[in-house]
């Protein structure tokens, strides 16, 4: 026992004694995974015969993956590809190669294309603001240790995060941002949602192109948020829901 | 939940309190510092800073500090705060600060993780805990926990078990990395999800033991890789349980309904039942109820990409009827489970249903010079008892073969009686033609079952499927039955001077036997592109017996030759189509082509003569879609299609049932060809809430088939199927629907339809040219709060002119109104609801009678006790007493009305009860 123990902590003195290596710049792919039944029926609270026929129809859970790429000053994140095999039990569930996030941390600006159902929304508005609670549980992913922090959303859908100190843009997915490194794990536990990292290259800058929308309305997060609850207002107990992802 | 952290681990601390006390920094305030390397004393670069709030440690300020080690946090609020400095592969330094007025100046050192050393408390068991191999069981209820805890409440009191303030699980001084729920994982597997999501008294069982890695578990070979995990075993009485509902209701009069009604479930394995008792409606049980408590139905499921969705209910379709006085009693059980591969659901049904009712009917027909019009009355009488069997099992999964089988077994006993009268005059000349009075009754017992087996696999290759549908049918009928008529025939000064008069006996015996097989292979060709391969055979024979006798009092029983007749009918159907598909991101196209051949041959046992018909068919196709964006789409279409001739179109059975209208064959009609294409373009803006839609369809059929009347003086008319040419039809339609204003959308719809049809009347042909439009609104809104209503009226136009008679127009309008109304006073658990359903039919030359019926039907229901059990519900049926249905038709040159009675007003006083455990019955969900 006492050898082994040795050995171990060889390795590590020897690894802290090295240079630490924090990534300025790189490429992440993540996994979107929705668990599309959980995601509806959580909103709900209730089982219904509907679901039940949904069930039978649908994969329980899609995956997609995303790529951030990432400087020190901003970050695009984005569909890799769309998965035409992927059948999604709500139009909303599925994504769109058009659409993108781009964090700007100089600014603290972000601009997101987002297509909501027939509207394409260009975004500009300030980095959106969320209250991060440290927990200090760690884990791994991607092969970087990461730590635990919650938020809410919409007032009670908590939102599970984990970051890594290891790369200093206090980046992430979607519109998450704020913690002290770059976003490798997101979980909404009532979303059924997870969106954690796979891979993590490195690359000197991002080379993006940002796509063209077609007829874009400019717009702010507010006024998207004012247009979403007027939209889904009569949409009965699955507005919880849509509106919760579509605020992701 | 506080998550504060609990430092156990030996850190070292500097805290320099540098005493600057200026009065005007007693709100914000700064923190600065350095952060080193314990051991090598060296200043480390790019670690992060943060500083978060004691109370709730939400983070308020994240640095990095500089190249030099140094960092500075400006400006800070006073107050507590937690400081928390990270460092890749360096243990977490954490301190609890206050700031003040004062600056505070913070140098501080880390650890490397290899430094920190854990401590691991092991405590001892007691008695609620046993161990059993290597699993540590623990019983759930011999913790006490607070009512409404979570599981992470209950694993804390626990002896060996630890959750720290991070909802981190130390199990037997070991981290828990997996919690699984009945040794399935739940949705994350980290643990604080779970343990925080389920409630403590959901769970039976704790189970702790170490998980071996899922290589070992393949293999069987123990590679020593285990990690801690607890298994949470949920008490099986909360997957088990009941509902159910009892329900009575009476007008204190004649009418009354009952319901009885159970669900018990164990799991996935579900045992439900129903009595009824029922004679004011025709349905025994509602959808949600039939979902809850019946077999379900047949529900059939479409979805299409992008949220566009299709349920098909469809239920026996026989159960039959909606005019008339129902007296219903019904009774079933259904059986159902499912496993990981597969289910089984089955029901035994009983249902007998007695129907009095009255009809009425006007008819004209219009002939080259005159025309002639038939009224008649007929009383009838329905008592049928079936009693049905039915299991739908499935196995396997879509990739490793999905097998389904239905089954469907039912026995059906019904008594009929029938007393018609009526009689035909010519409204021209006021001339009498004919009186008939006819009293029927038949006794049937029908036997019946109908089956099918699926195969379904998906192989690995993307888009390489194979489908296989069997149908087979089996049927057993017999019939006995009465025919009295007295047909009394006049001439032009209205004597009479033919009577037939009819006393005969009837007895009918069929056996039916089909099958058929479908199957369906669909190849890739590359990515986008999918050939389509389908054949399809079947097979149908019936034997059909039937003897007519004449049974007159007092004379001896006749066989009556020309109305008996035996014969064997035989059908081979083959079919065999090929397609073509591409599809890409916006558009996609189908183009097939197929040719079937059809043999139909009959054998007469009276003159043992046989006929055989030989068809040979040919169905093209195309479809092309395009769909530009999301909810817009584009669809155009062409089909051909064959039609045969029936070999009862090519040979009919004599039969006298209605003397006034006899079918003779006609051997050399030849099969139809119709060309139909169509398009419809939809639009549905979601944000805007705005659907637009347009379709539009035309078709046009060579050799169409047919009928040639021929009328005689009487008022007898002959028919004979033959093929005409230039018949066509076509449809327009348009409809929109908005938000008006708040919620209330506002939908309207306009349409057109028409055609020509041909046919022979007294050896003239005829033309006749139809046509319909229609126009209608639709007002409604959801407020799923207060009100809810909606509301559609309809108005639609019908003209049809026939070339044999250029003035004997027909032209009318009729107006419906459907509305429902709902107020919810959810606070009083009381609701409101009002419902409409008013038709106007224009008075005309053709329908000289005005047929208005305005239903209201009011009810308010209202929940009587605390605990949601107790419902009392009153309802009005018919407010203003005016039910009766009324059916319009016109057909070429034969215009009709049938009007049959139904109840009318009464008022039903019913009380519910419902009863669950752990349970309650699904609803439709919108």
């Amino acid at each position: 026992m006492r050898i082994i123990y040795i050995v171990v902590l060889t390795f590590i003195v020897g690894t802290s004694a090295a240079q630490v290596n924090f990534i300025n710049a790189g490429k992440i792919t993540y996994e979107r995974r929705i668990s599309q039944f959980a995601a509806l029926i959580n909103a709900e609270a209730q089982e219904n015969i509907w679901m039940e026929e949904l069930k039978k129809q649908f994969p329980k859970v899609v995956a997609d993956n995303y790529t951030l790429q990432f400087n020190n000053k901003e970050s695009f994140y984005y569909l890799t590809k769309e998965n035409p095999d992927n059948k999604y039990i709500n139009m909303i569930f599925k994504p769109t190669e058009t659409n993108y996030v781009n964090q700007k941390h100089e600014s603290g600006m972000v601009t997101n294309a987002a297509s909501v159902f027939e509207t394409n929304y260009l975004i500009n508005d300030s980095l959106v603001k969320y209250e991060w609670k440290i927990t200090g549980e760690v884990r791994d992913i991607a092969g970087f240790e990461c730590k635990k922090a919650i938020t809410k959303i919409c007032d009670s859908v908590v939102v599970v995060a984990f970051y890594t100190d290891q790369i200093p843009l206090q980046a992430g997915p979607e519109n998450f941002n704020g913690l002290p490194g770059m976003i490798l794990g997101i979980a909404v536990p009532r979303l059924g949602t997870t969106i954690f990292a796979t891979s993590i290259s490195l690359q000197a800058a991002p080379n993006y192109v940002l796509p063209t929308l077609s007829k874009p309305k400019k717009s702010t997060i507010k006024q998207l948020d004012a247009d979403l609850v007027k939209t889904t207002k009569d949409w009965g107990k699955e507005a919880a829901a849509i509106l919760w992802f579509l605020k992701l | 939940m506080n998550l504060l952290f609990l430092g156990q681990k030996r850190l070292t601390l500097t805290f320099f309190s540098v005493l600057f006390s200026l009065a005007t920094f007693a709100q914000n305030s700064s923190i600065t510092g350095t952060v080193k390397d314990t051991t090598e004393k060296k200043n480390l670069a790019m670690a992060s800073v943060n500083i978060l709030r004691a109370k709730d440690s939400v983070l308020v300020k994240t640095v990095r500090t500089s190249s030099k080690g140094e960092f500075a946090i400006e400006p800070i609020a006073a107050g507590n705060y937690i400081v928390m400095v990270s460092y890749p592969q360096y243990a977490d330094f954490t301190d609890k600060i206050t700031v003040g007025a004062t600056p505070i100046v913070l140098n501080i050192a880390i650890d490397t993780k290899a430094h920190i050393l854990k401590e691991v408390i092991v405590k001892n068991t007691v008695s609620a805990i046993r161990v059993k191999g290597d699993t540590t069981e623990y019983k759930a209820d011999s913790f006490y926990v607070t009512p409404n805890a979570d599981v992470q409440e209950l694993l804390k009191k626990m002896p060996g078990i630890q959750v720290n303030a991070k909802g981190e699980i130390t199990a037997q001084g070991e981290k828990v990395n997996k919690v699984l729920v009945d040794g399935e994982e739940f949705f994350s597997d980290d643990p604080a999800v779970v343990t925080k999501n389920l409630r403590a008294d959901v769970v039976d069982k704790v189970q702790v033991f170490d998980k071996k890695s899922d290589q070992a578990v393949f293999t069987g070979i123990d590679d020593g890789q285990k990690s801690k995990t607890i298994n949470l075993q949920l008490k099986e009485d909360k997957k088990n349980g009941y509902f159910g509902k009892a329900e009575a209701g009476s007008n204190f009069n004649q009418f009354g309904n009952g319901k009885l009604m159970t669900n018990a479930f164990k799991g996935k394995r579900k045992i439900a039942g129903y009595v009824t008792t029922d004679n004011t409606k025709f349905d025994n049980l509602n959808w949600d109820e039939a979902q809850n408590y019946g077999d379900g139905g047949n529900i059939t499921t479409e979805f299409g990409d992008g949220g566009m969705s299709m349920v098909m209910i469809s239920g026996d379709g026989d159960d039959g009827g909606s005019t008339g006085f129902p007296n219903q009693q019904s009774a079933g059980a259904t059986f159902s489970n499912k496993f990981d591969k597969g289910s089984v659901n089955t029901s035994a049904q009983y249902n007998r249903l007695i129907v009095n009712g009255l009809t009425s009917s006007y008819s004209k027909t219009i002939l080259p010079n005159n025309s002639i019009v038939n009224n008649t009355n007929s009383s009838q009488r329905n008592d049928k008892k079936k009693y049905k069997f039915t299991t739908t099992d499935q196995w396997g999964t879509d990739s490793t073969g999905l097998f389904k089988l239905t089954l469907k077994a039912a026995n059906v006993l019904s008594d009929n009686i029938t007393n018609f009268s009526g009689g035909s005059y010519i409204p021209e000349s006021g001339m009498q033609l004919n009186n008939t009075a006819r009293t029927t009754s038949n006794s049937t017992n029908d036997k019946t079952l109908n089956g099918s087996i699926s195969y379904r696999l998906r192989f690995a290759k993307k888009g390489r499927t194979i489908s296989v549908n069997s149908d087979f049918n089996f049927g057993d009928k017999t019939q006995d039955g009465l025919l009295n008529a007295q047909n009394d025939y006049f001439n032009a000064s209205n004597v009479v001077v033919k009577r037939e008069t009819i006393a005969q006996t009837k007895s009918l015996s069929q056996l039916t036997s089909a099958g058929s097989v479908n199957t369906v292979y669909t190849e890739p060709l590359g990515k986008n592109s999918f050939l389509i391969f389908n054949y399809k055979i079947g097979l149908a024979g019936n034997n059909s017996e039937r003897n007519t006798f004449d049974d007159r009092a007092g004379q001896p029983k006749i066989k009556v030759d020309t109305l008996s007749n035996h014969f064997k009918f035989n059908t081979v159907n083959n079919s065999g189509n090929i397609s073509y598909r591409y599809a890409v991101k916006k558009v996609n196209f189908n183009i097939g082509t197929g040719i079937g051949s059809a043999k139909y041959s009959m054998f007469d046992y009276a003159t043992n003569s046989s006929r055989t018909v030989n068809f040979t068919n040919f169905i093209p196709s195309a479809t092309f879609n395009f769909t530009p964006k999301q909810q817009k789409k584009f669809v155009l279409s062409y089909v051909g299609n064959t039609q045969n001739p029936t070999l009862l179109q090519i040979q009919p059975i004599i039969d006298n049932t209605d003397p006034l209208n006899i079918t003779v064959g006609n051997a050399n009609l030849r099969q139809s060809f119709t060309n139909k294409f169509s398009f419809n373009f939809n639009s549905f803006k979601v944000m805007k809430s705005k659907y637009v839609q347009f379709s539009g369809s035309f078709s046009n059929t060579n050799d169409a088939i047919t009928t040639a009347s021929t009328i005689d003086a009487f008022g007898k008319s002959v028919n004979q199927y033959v093929n005409v040419d230039g018949n066509y039809n076509y449809g327009a339609g348009f409809y929109y629907d908005f938000e008006l204003y708040k919620g209330i959308n506002f939908g309207m719809n306009t349409g057109v339809n028409g055609g020509r049809y041909n046919n022979i009347v007294n050896g003239i042909k005829n033309t006749n040219d139809n046509i319909s439009t229609r126009l209608g609104i639709q007002l409604s809104y959801w407020g799923d709060k207060k009100i809810n209503f909606w509301s559609s009226f309809d108005a639609s136009n019908n003209k049809t002119v026939s070339s044999i008679r250029q003035g004997a127009s027909t032209n009318f309008w009729s107006y419906r109104n459907n509305s429902n109304v709902q107020f919810k006073f959810k606070k009083a658990k009381f609701f409101i609801d009002l419902s409409t359903d008013i038709t106007v039919y224009q008075k005309s030359a053709a329908f000289p009678n005005q047929r208005n019926i305005y239903l209201v039907h009011p009810s308010m229901r209202k929940v009587i006790s605390k605990n949601d059990k107790w419902e009392a519900k009153l309802m009005v049926y018919d407010l203003f007493n005016q039910n009766q249905f009324v059916d319009r038709n016109i057909t070429s040159n034969f215009i009709s009305e049938t009007t049959n009675n139904g109840i009318r007003r009464y008022a039903l006083f019913s009380i519910i009860y419902n009863f669950s455990k752990n349970g309650k019955p699904m609803s439709m969900g919108f």
